[in-house]
């Protein structure tokens, strides 16, 4: 589903990222871990097409992203749903327009609209608080509002960029339920997060950033291995 | 791997193009309000703004209607020189009302094969008469209906058409007009109209040159206030560009904003130059009065109001448009 090819990403001189590869499988669920600068949010931004490697090519879906332009990066935004930390939720909507920003754009009938925002919002468990505006809501249910909106117009892919990062660890391990909930539903998860007593717990691949290059769980066929030599390699690294 | 199949749904509606240009249609209108709204968010600014639009489109307007006026009152017409041609008096007060207007129209028909002539009309003895008492005012239909018998000759009015050659056609034109039977003598000012018409053109220049000024200047205020609003909505446009919003739609709320700037400063242009008019009304009362004289006011018509209610807004979407399709592209979340 997302496939990295010889990806390298320079800033200024400076290498984000080097020489990438791996495959991630339709429905996989894997974490993107590495400390902070290690370049996890630059691999997430290449999906986006917020950034542009500076050589090799990101694929979605066997389709490379090289040369999508214009207003066909906006619609390959509305196939990923992307979490963020700091969620960007606009304070001046309710909890529900918010929630009905993707739909909006993707010009959705406002039928459908209220149907579906209705049901993400019921799925984050955050029905009962349409009408509130996001200031009003705990840094949990926030970052469910976030979630709600990634997920509204049933994206395939789904992104999250340290989506625990400002929550205790028990609202993190319901959101990491809520995350992996989606997976089971069938949707591809990549999370990039250093929650690393978080990731133990889930059996899924982890891809190791360290310094712009990955080190670990670049294939599917490393995930056993990976799993178990993770808490290893990660405590050497971190 | 996974094996169970994907159970996403589209994720652009599938609609059929009714619903669509629907969905379409219901996403502008909502905008249109929503751009309408955020106006009034901000009274106070919003009403500066607007004040300066009107003041810039009223300018030319008002310069416009005195134009226009000005040249209404001297009798001066655009369409081209006038020329007056007096026909005999008739022998008698039966021939006058019967067949001898009916001589005259054929008379006007004839006069309008003649070249040069773009416009006749014929006017009866009976119709100069009640101009005149239109003219002269309420206190002279006494005197005039103490007259025995109507003193004005019935006259053929000849507007000669505008050309290089406006004095030579306009001699020609009057010597062949005056060589006819029925008509006593012609009359024209030549050198008056070319005069006026030098100054209305020299105005309407000036008029023209400002119109543009201004207009630059509306599409400006308006620039700078879709800039400061896309600046103050930086966060809601990235947020939407992440969840697939395309630069159009990212464009929309502004180019709403920049039409309804112009549509509403033009509308309040309008009720100020209609107020002036009015004014002016108001004021030409005494002066009518004490010249005994009826001064027919020429207000804004409904046309050239439409005109200016719509290059306005559309100014208001250009100066919404150059703005945003340079601030709005370059805002891409990093």
């Amino acid at each position: 589903m997302i496939e990295f090819k010889s990806v390298s990403k320079v800033y200024r001189g400076q290498r984000a990222l080097a020489d990438l590869s791996f495959l991630l499988d339709r429905g996989e669920m894997a974490f993107l871990t590495g400390h902070s600068g290690a370049g996890k949010s630059t691999l997430l931004k290449l999906i986006m097409l917020i950034e542009r490697p500076s050589a090799g090519e990101v694929l979605i879906d066997g389709k490379t992203l090289t040369k999508v332009r214009g207003s066909n990066i906006a619609r390959l935004r509305r196939n990923i749903g992307f979490v963020y930390q700091s969620h960007h939720l606009l304070s001046d909507r309710n909890v529900f327009e918010n929630v009905a920003l993707p739909l909006m754009v993707a010009g959705f009938h406002h039928r459908d609209i209220a149907r579906r925002v209705r049901a993400a919002l019921d799925k984050v468990g955050l029905l009962s608080k349409e009408k509130q505006s996001p200031a009003t809501l705990s840094g949990g249910e926030q970052q469910r509002v976030g979630i709600a909106r990634a997920v509204v117009n049933k994206p395939p892919i789904l992104l999250a960029d340290e989506p625990t990062g400002n929550l205790d660890p028990q609202l993190s391990a319901e959101i990491m339920q809520l995350l992996h909930d989606f997976n089971n539903a069938g949707v591809t998860l990549l999370i990039a997060t250093h929650d690393l007593a978080l990731i133990a717990k889930m059996p899924h691949r982890s891809l190791i950033l360290r310094q712009g290059q990955l080190i670990g769980g670049t294939h599917l066929s490393d995930n056993v291995a990976s799993e178990r030599a993770a808490p290893v390699d990660l405590s050497g690294h971190l | 791997m996974r094996d169970t199949p994907l159970k996403q749904g589209a994720t652009s509606p599938a609609l059929s193009w009714r619903d669509q240009l629907r969905v379409w249609r219901d996403s502008h209108r909502l905008f249109a309000k929503q751009s309408f709204d955020r106006l009034w968010e901000k009274p106070l600014a919003t009403l500066v703004t607007l004040t300066m639009l009107a003041i810039a489109i009223a300018l030319p307007t008002l310069l416009h209607l005195g134009v226009k006026n000005v040249s209404s009152w001297v009798s001066y017409s655009d369409s081209g020189l006038e020329m007056t041609a007096y026909l005999h008096m008739p022998t008698s007060q039966v021939q006058a009302n019967t067949d001898f207007n009916s001589e005259g129209q054929a008379l006007a028909l004839r006069v309008a094969q003649l070249s040069g002539v773009k416009q006749v009309e014929f006017i009866s003895a009976q119709d100069a008469l009640l101009r005149l008492e239109v003219i002269a005012g309420a206190g002279s239909i006494d005197i005039i209906d103490s007259l025995p018998a109507n003193p004005l000759p019935a006259a053929i009015r000849v507007v000669v058409g505008q050309g290089p050659e406006l004095a030579s056609t306009a001699n020609a034109l009057a010597q062949k007009i005056e060589a006819l039977p029925e008509v006593e003598s012609v009359r024209f000012n030549l050198e008056w109209f070319q005069k006026a018409q030098a100054i209305v053109q020299l105005v309407l220049r000036i008029n023209l040159a400002a119109s543009v000024l201004l207009g630059m200047g509306v599409v400006l205020v308006i620039g700078n206030t879709v800039r400061v609003s896309i600046a103050s909505r930086r966060e809601e446009i990235l947020v939407a560009k992440l969840v697939g919003a395309t630069n159009a739609y990212a464009r929309r709320p502004f180019l709403y904003l920049g039409v309804w700037l112009g549509a509403t400063g033009a509308a309040m242009a309008l009720i100020i130059s209609f107020a002036c008019m009015y004014a002016l009304t108001y004021y030409m009362k005494p002066l009518e009065a004490a010249y005994s004289t009826n001064i027919s006011i020429q207000h804004l018509s409904a046309n050239t109001a439409l005109v200016i209610f719509l290059a306005s807004a559309s100014l208001g979407w250009v100066g919404s448009w150059v703005i945003c399709s340079n601030q709005i592209s370059k805002l891409e979340p990093e």
